[in-house]
Protein backbone atom coordinates (compact mmCIF):
# COMPACT_ATOMS: atom_id res chain seq x y z
CA UNK A 1 0.00 0.00 0.00
CA UNK A 2 1.50 3.66 -0.90
CA UNK A 3 1.96 6.08 2.01
CA UNK A 4 -1.18 8.15 0.32
CA UNK A 5 -3.38 5.31 0.40
CA UNK A 6 -1.65 4.45 4.00
CA UNK A 7 -3.09 7.91 5.42
CA UNK A 8 -6.73 7.22 4.23
CA UNK A 9 -6.88 4.22 5.94
CA UNK A 10 -5.66 5.83 9.74
CA UNK A 11 -8.20 8.93 8.69
CA UNK A 12 -10.46 6.51 8.17
CA UNK A 13 -9.92 4.44 11.31
CA UNK A 14 -9.47 7.54 13.76
CA UNK A 15 -12.47 8.88 12.48
CA UNK A 16 -14.86 5.37 13.19
CA UNK A 17 -12.89 4.87 16.75
CA UNK A 18 -13.24 8.57 17.52
CA UNK A 19 -17.10 8.97 16.57
CA UNK A 20 -17.63 5.30 18.16
CA UNK A 21 -16.19 6.08 21.95
CA UNK A 22 -18.11 9.34 22.04
CA UNK A 23 -21.34 7.32 20.76
CA UNK A 24 -21.01 4.72 23.70
CA UNK A 25 -19.89 7.57 26.22
CA UNK A 26 -22.22 10.36 25.93
CA UNK A 27 -25.40 8.25 24.35
CA UNK A 28 -25.08 5.28 26.03
CA UNK A 29 -23.26 5.82 29.41
CA UNK A 30 -20.55 3.13 28.05
CA UNK A 31 -17.09 3.70 29.32
CA UNK A 32 -13.95 2.62 27.80
CA UNK A 33 -11.18 0.59 30.14
CA UNK A 34 -8.87 0.40 27.42
CA UNK A 35 -7.90 0.36 23.22
CA UNK A 36 -5.62 -1.91 22.04
CA UNK A 37 -4.25 -1.51 17.93
CA UNK A 38 -2.78 -3.75 15.81
CA UNK A 39 -1.82 -2.75 12.50
CA UNK A 40 0.25 -5.21 9.80
CA UNK A 41 0.42 -8.39 8.27
CA UNK A 42 0.78 -10.14 11.88
CA UNK A 43 -2.04 -12.67 11.26
CA UNK A 44 -3.66 -14.43 8.82
CA UNK A 45 -7.18 -14.46 11.02
CA UNK A 46 -9.83 -12.72 12.21
CA UNK A 47 -11.29 -14.43 15.07
CA UNK A 48 -14.84 -13.17 15.44
CA UNK A 49 -16.77 -12.67 18.63
CA UNK A 50 -20.28 -13.77 19.40
CA UNK A 51 -22.47 -11.08 16.61
CA UNK A 52 -20.43 -8.99 14.12
CA UNK A 53 -21.49 -6.78 11.82
CA UNK A 54 -19.43 -5.95 8.15
CA UNK A 55 -19.92 -2.87 6.07
CA UNK A 56 -18.52 -1.98 2.73
CA UNK A 57 -16.81 1.56 2.72
CA UNK A 58 -16.25 2.75 -0.59
CA UNK A 59 -14.50 6.63 -1.70
CA UNK A 60 -11.07 7.50 -1.82
CA UNK A 61 -10.26 3.97 -0.50
CA UNK A 62 -12.47 0.74 -0.60
CA UNK A 63 -12.24 -1.74 2.32
CA UNK A 64 -14.37 -3.34 4.94
CA UNK A 65 -15.03 -2.54 8.03
CA UNK A 66 -16.12 -5.08 11.37
CA UNK A 67 -17.62 -4.40 14.72
CA UNK A 68 -17.09 -7.51 16.72
CA UNK A 69 -18.99 -8.11 19.97
CA UNK A 70 -18.92 -10.29 23.09
CA UNK A 71 -22.60 -10.96 24.04
CA UNK A 72 -22.41 -9.69 26.90
CA UNK A 73 -21.95 -6.18 25.13
CA UNK A 74 -24.81 -7.00 22.81
CA UNK A 75 -27.34 -7.80 26.19
CA UNK A 76 -25.87 -4.21 27.80
CA UNK A 77 -26.75 -2.35 24.33
CA UNK A 78 -29.89 -4.21 24.28
CA UNK A 79 -31.09 -3.56 27.13
CA UNK A 80 -30.44 0.37 26.70
CA UNK A 81 -32.30 0.60 23.61
CA UNK A 82 -34.79 -1.24 24.65
CA UNK A 83 -35.71 0.44 28.09
CA UNK A 84 -39.23 1.67 28.14
CA UNK A 85 -40.38 -0.28 25.27
CA UNK A 86 -42.76 -3.09 25.19
CA UNK A 87 -40.93 -5.76 24.38
CA UNK A 88 -40.80 -9.26 26.01
CA UNK A 89 -38.04 -11.02 28.05
CA UNK A 90 -38.67 -13.78 25.16
CA UNK A 91 -38.79 -11.15 22.34
CA UNK A 92 -35.48 -9.69 23.35
CA UNK A 93 -33.28 -12.01 21.61
CA UNK A 94 -35.15 -10.78 17.75
CA UNK A 95 -33.68 -7.51 18.83
CA UNK A 96 -29.97 -8.61 18.85
CA UNK A 97 -29.21 -8.09 15.17
CA UNK A 98 -31.15 -4.92 14.70
CA UNK A 99 -29.51 -2.92 18.24
CA UNK A 100 -26.21 -3.56 17.02
CA UNK A 101 -27.00 -2.58 13.47
CA UNK A 102 -28.47 0.33 14.87
CA UNK A 103 -25.83 1.49 16.68
CA UNK A 104 -23.59 1.03 13.88
CA UNK A 105 -25.67 3.14 11.64
CA UNK A 106 -25.40 6.01 14.11
CA UNK A 107 -21.22 5.41 14.50
CA UNK A 108 -20.93 5.15 10.99
CA UNK A 109 -22.51 7.85 10.01
CA UNK A 110 -21.42 10.42 12.30
CA UNK A 111 -17.62 9.16 10.76
CA UNK A 112 -18.53 9.81 7.24
CA UNK A 113 -19.95 12.87 8.39
CA UNK A 114 -16.42 13.95 9.75
CA UNK A 115 -14.75 12.45 6.95
CA UNK A 116 -16.88 14.47 4.33
CA UNK A 117 -15.56 17.90 5.99
CA UNK A 118 -11.70 16.59 5.06
CA UNK A 119 -13.33 16.38 1.65
CA UNK A 120 -13.63 12.75 1.83
CA UNK A 121 -16.76 11.55 0.88
CA UNK A 122 -17.84 7.74 1.55
CA UNK A 123 -20.79 5.56 0.88
CA UNK A 124 -21.65 2.63 3.37
CA UNK A 125 -23.00 -0.82 2.27
CA UNK A 126 -25.52 -2.11 4.11
CA UNK A 127 -24.71 -4.24 7.22
CA UNK A 128 -24.32 -7.96 7.11
CA UNK A 129 -24.63 -9.84 10.31
CA UNK A 130 -22.72 -13.21 11.19
CA UNK A 131 -24.12 -14.36 14.61
CA UNK A 132 -21.43 -17.26 15.72
CA UNK A 133 -17.70 -17.36 16.87
CA UNK A 134 -16.00 -18.33 13.68
CA UNK A 135 -13.12 -16.55 12.02
CA UNK A 136 -11.98 -14.60 8.79
CA UNK A 137 -9.25 -15.59 6.48
CA UNK A 138 -6.81 -12.65 5.32
CA UNK A 139 -7.39 -12.87 1.45
CA UNK A 140 -3.92 -12.29 -0.35
CA UNK A 141 -2.45 -8.75 0.06
CA UNK A 142 -5.25 -7.49 2.37
CA UNK A 143 -4.62 -6.37 6.03
CA UNK A 144 -6.43 -6.63 8.69
CA UNK A 145 -6.34 -3.57 11.54
CA UNK A 146 -7.45 -4.71 14.58
CA UNK A 147 -8.73 -2.64 17.59
CA UNK A 148 -10.04 -4.28 20.99
CA UNK A 149 -11.98 -2.17 23.31
CA UNK A 150 -12.76 -2.97 26.48
CA UNK A 151 -15.80 -1.34 28.36
CA UNK A 152 -17.23 -1.50 31.36
CA UNK A 153 -19.69 -4.13 30.24
CA UNK A 154 -17.82 -6.09 28.01
CA UNK A 155 -15.02 -6.70 24.96
CA UNK A 156 -15.86 -5.54 21.09
CA UNK A 157 -13.30 -5.33 18.40
CA UNK A 158 -13.17 -3.12 14.74
CA UNK A 159 -11.49 -4.55 12.17
CA UNK A 160 -9.99 -2.75 8.96
CA UNK A 161 -10.09 -4.69 6.16
CA UNK A 162 -7.94 -3.01 3.86
CA UNK A 163 -6.34 -4.03 0.16
CA UNK A 164 -3.18 -4.15 0.40
CA UNK A 165 -0.83 -4.74 3.18
CA UNK A 166 0.27 -1.75 5.39
CA UNK A 167 3.96 -1.99 6.81
CA UNK A 168 5.14 -0.41 10.21
CA UNK B 1 -51.73 19.76 19.28
CA UNK B 2 -53.82 17.31 17.85
CA UNK B 3 -53.37 13.81 17.47
CA UNK B 4 -52.18 12.68 13.63
CA UNK B 5 -52.30 9.35 12.27
CA UNK B 6 -49.11 8.54 11.37
CA UNK B 7 -47.35 5.75 9.55
CA UNK B 8 -43.96 4.52 10.38
CA UNK B 9 -41.61 2.94 7.90
CA UNK B 10 -38.11 1.25 8.73
CA UNK B 11 -36.55 -1.92 8.14
CA UNK B 12 -35.62 -2.22 11.44
CA UNK B 13 -38.49 -3.44 13.80
CA UNK B 14 -36.49 -1.94 17.02
CA UNK B 15 -36.30 1.33 15.17
CA UNK B 16 -40.33 0.96 14.49
CA UNK B 17 -40.67 0.40 18.54
CA UNK B 18 -38.93 3.27 19.38
CA UNK B 19 -40.32 5.49 16.75
CA UNK B 20 -43.63 4.16 18.08
CA UNK B 21 -42.74 4.75 21.96
CA UNK B 22 -41.79 8.17 20.99
CA UNK B 23 -45.16 8.59 18.53
CA UNK B 24 -47.31 7.59 21.75
CA UNK B 25 -45.58 9.93 23.73
CA UNK B 26 -46.56 13.09 21.56
CA UNK B 27 -49.97 12.04 21.50
CA UNK B 28 -49.82 10.54 18.09
CA UNK B 29 -51.39 7.23 16.74
CA UNK B 30 -49.60 4.81 14.82
CA UNK B 31 -52.03 3.78 12.41
CA UNK B 32 -49.68 1.59 10.03
CA UNK B 33 -45.91 0.08 10.09
CA UNK B 34 -44.52 -0.65 6.89
CA UNK B 35 -40.56 -2.48 6.74
CA UNK B 36 -40.24 -1.46 3.30
CA UNK B 37 -40.43 0.59 0.46
CA UNK B 38 -43.16 -1.36 -1.37
CA UNK B 39 -44.60 -2.27 1.84
CA UNK B 40 -45.05 1.54 2.62
CA UNK B 41 -46.83 2.52 -0.72
CA UNK B 42 -49.43 -0.24 -0.24
CA UNK B 43 -50.14 0.61 2.79
CA UNK B 44 -50.49 4.51 2.30
CA UNK B 45 -52.95 3.36 -0.22
CA UNK B 46 -54.81 1.62 2.63
CA UNK B 47 -54.24 3.67 5.46
CA UNK B 48 -53.66 7.10 4.27
CA UNK B 49 -52.04 8.20 7.31
CA UNK B 50 -51.62 12.07 7.51
CA UNK B 51 -47.97 11.92 8.46
CA UNK B 52 -45.31 9.33 7.43
CA UNK B 53 -41.93 8.60 8.71
CA UNK B 54 -39.35 7.38 6.04
CA UNK B 55 -36.48 5.25 6.71
CA UNK B 56 -33.76 6.00 4.02
CA UNK B 57 -31.91 2.51 3.97
CA UNK B 58 -33.93 -0.39 3.15
CA UNK B 59 -34.21 -3.84 1.31
CA UNK B 60 -35.49 -3.73 -2.36
CA UNK B 61 -36.95 -0.78 -2.50
CA UNK B 62 -35.46 2.68 -0.59
CA UNK B 63 -37.34 5.47 1.41
CA UNK B 64 -36.02 7.79 -1.60
CA UNK B 65 -38.06 5.78 -4.24
CA UNK B 66 -40.97 4.83 -2.09
CA UNK B 67 -41.31 8.67 -1.50
CA UNK B 68 -41.09 9.22 -5.10
CA UNK B 69 -43.93 6.80 -5.75
CA UNK B 70 -46.04 8.25 -3.00
CA UNK B 71 -45.82 11.81 -4.07
CA UNK B 72 -46.37 10.73 -7.76
CA UNK B 73 -50.17 9.21 -6.48
CA UNK B 74 -50.49 11.29 -3.81
CA UNK B 75 -48.90 14.77 -3.74
CA UNK B 76 -49.98 15.85 -0.61
CA UNK B 77 -48.63 13.08 1.52
CA UNK B 78 -46.44 14.43 4.17
CA UNK B 79 -43.29 13.02 4.55
CA UNK B 80 -40.49 12.84 7.38
CA UNK B 81 -37.11 10.98 6.28
CA UNK B 82 -34.94 9.48 9.16
CA UNK B 83 -31.60 9.11 8.68
CA UNK B 84 -28.06 9.33 9.84
CA UNK B 85 -25.12 11.63 9.94
CA UNK B 86 -23.39 11.27 6.75
CA UNK B 87 -26.33 10.52 4.51
CA UNK B 88 -26.82 14.28 3.81
CA UNK B 89 -26.47 13.20 -0.29
CA UNK B 90 -29.49 10.83 -0.16
CA UNK B 91 -31.58 13.55 2.31
CA UNK B 92 -31.29 15.58 -0.98
CA UNK B 93 -32.84 13.48 -3.27
CA UNK B 94 -35.56 12.59 -0.82
CA UNK B 95 -36.78 16.13 -0.46
CA UNK B 96 -36.44 16.36 -4.24
CA UNK B 97 -38.41 13.41 -4.32
CA UNK B 98 -41.35 15.01 -2.11
CA UNK B 99 -40.19 14.44 0.95
CA UNK B 100 -41.70 17.58 3.56
CA UNK B 101 -38.60 16.95 6.33
CA UNK B 102 -36.29 15.29 7.95
CA UNK B 103 -34.76 13.66 10.98
CA UNK B 104 -31.56 12.54 12.52
CA UNK B 105 -31.33 9.52 14.30
CA UNK B 106 -31.48 8.73 17.30
CA UNK B 107 -34.32 10.36 17.19
CA UNK B 108 -34.99 13.20 19.46
CA UNK B 109 -39.06 13.84 20.84
CA UNK B 110 -38.81 17.43 21.09
CA UNK B 111 -37.52 17.72 17.35
CA UNK B 112 -39.71 15.00 15.91
CA UNK B 113 -42.75 16.83 17.41
CA UNK B 114 -41.46 20.29 15.53
CA UNK B 115 -40.77 18.53 12.57
CA UNK B 116 -43.94 16.66 12.57
CA UNK B 117 -45.75 20.14 13.38
CA UNK B 118 -43.67 22.63 10.51
CA UNK B 119 -44.45 20.03 7.69
CA UNK B 120 -48.65 19.59 9.26
CA UNK B 121 -48.59 23.35 8.57
CA UNK B 122 -46.68 23.81 5.18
Amino acid sequence: MNNQNKEVVIRISDAVISATTAHFRDALKINFLSTQQACGKASDIIKLRDLTTIIGFSGPLNALVAFSFDISLVNTLLEIETAGLDISDDELVFFRQDVIAETINIVLGHSTKSLAKSGEAICLSPPMMVEANGILRRPKDAVFIRVSITTDTGIFDVFFISPAYIEG
Amino acid sequence: MFSLNIMIVDDSQLAIKKMEATLLKLGHNVKATATTGSDAIHKYRLEMPDVVTMDITMPEMDGIEATRRIIVEFPDAKIIMVTSHGQEDMVRQAIKAGARGYILKPVDAEKLAQQIETIINL
